[in-house]
């Protein structure tokens, strides 16, 4: 067995796996990118320093967001002034809140209860206390 | 040539497929646990996505994939390396 077939098969074998990674990453990002149909649309608009929340229903929340348990939501993030993320720790979700545009990521309320919402990107001196309740009702 | 050709598709098929059966995938309908986080063969809800869960197995996967490849490169060259240089000592004793 010469040099060149041993580099083949070590080419095969990185080539193999990196496609397989490839693979796995876009089939990831379709999961978490994908937003289910029966999903309820929230919009979520940061600004220096609080977040307000507003449901299709027209309903407006400021510093609280309020959800029921066993459904799908769909946030569409957007700013009034500078850069924040939209961050809900227990549920893994971030997102930038941007001027000017719209981001969106989707969630599955499971579990009742009071949980964090805060931002995660540093907007100003009062970014630390730029917080709001999520609140998972039955 | 041709050879090796068919000997780097075979093993790019073999490895992908290896691979790829090897780790627990997320079947479309999710209605039968089989990824890590919960109990094998378990039934759960359809629509579950657990953002950590998911993220972690993603971690540990891309992780092994990257122990795989960093290790059989590395051993590659160690091995032609090691070759070369017995080869070299036999050469230099005639």
């Amino acid at each position: 067995m010469g040099h060149a077939t041993l580099e083949w098969i070590y080419v095969g074998v990185v080539i193999a796996i990196l496609t397989w990674v490839g693979v796995e990453a876009w089939t990831g990002e379709k999961i978490l990118e994908e937003v289910p149909e029966d999903a309820e649309t929230i919009k979520v608009i940061g600004q220096q320093w609080l977040w307000t929340f507003e449901h299709e229903d027209g309903s407006v929340e400021v510093g609280k967001l309020t959800l029921k348990v066993g459904k799908t939501y769909k946030f569409e993030v957007t700013s009034k002034d500078v850069i924040h993320a939209f961050n809900i720790p227990s549920h893994a979700i971030l997102i930038d809140a941007v001027p000017g545009r719209v981001n969106h990521i989707w969630m599955e309320t499971t579990t009742p209860g009071e949980y964090l919402i805060q931002c995660r990107e540093y907007c100003g001196l009062l970014h630390y206390n730029m917080r709001a309740m999520l609140i998972i009702e039955e | 040539m041709d050879k090796r050709l068919a000997l780097a598709i075979i093993v790019l098929v073999a490895v992908s497929a290896t691979v790829n059966n090897s780790f627990a995938q997320i079947p479309e309908d999710k209605h039968v646990c089989i990824i890590d986080g919960c109990n094998l063969g378990e039934s759960v809800d359809a629509k579950v996505l657990d953002r950590h869960q998911y993220s972690w197995n993603v971690f540990y996967k891309m992780m092994t994939a990257a122990f795989i490849v960093g290790a059989v490169v590395q051993g590659v060259l160690v091995f032609v390396t090691f070759r070369f240089r017995e080869k070299r000592q036999k050469e230099v004793k005639k």
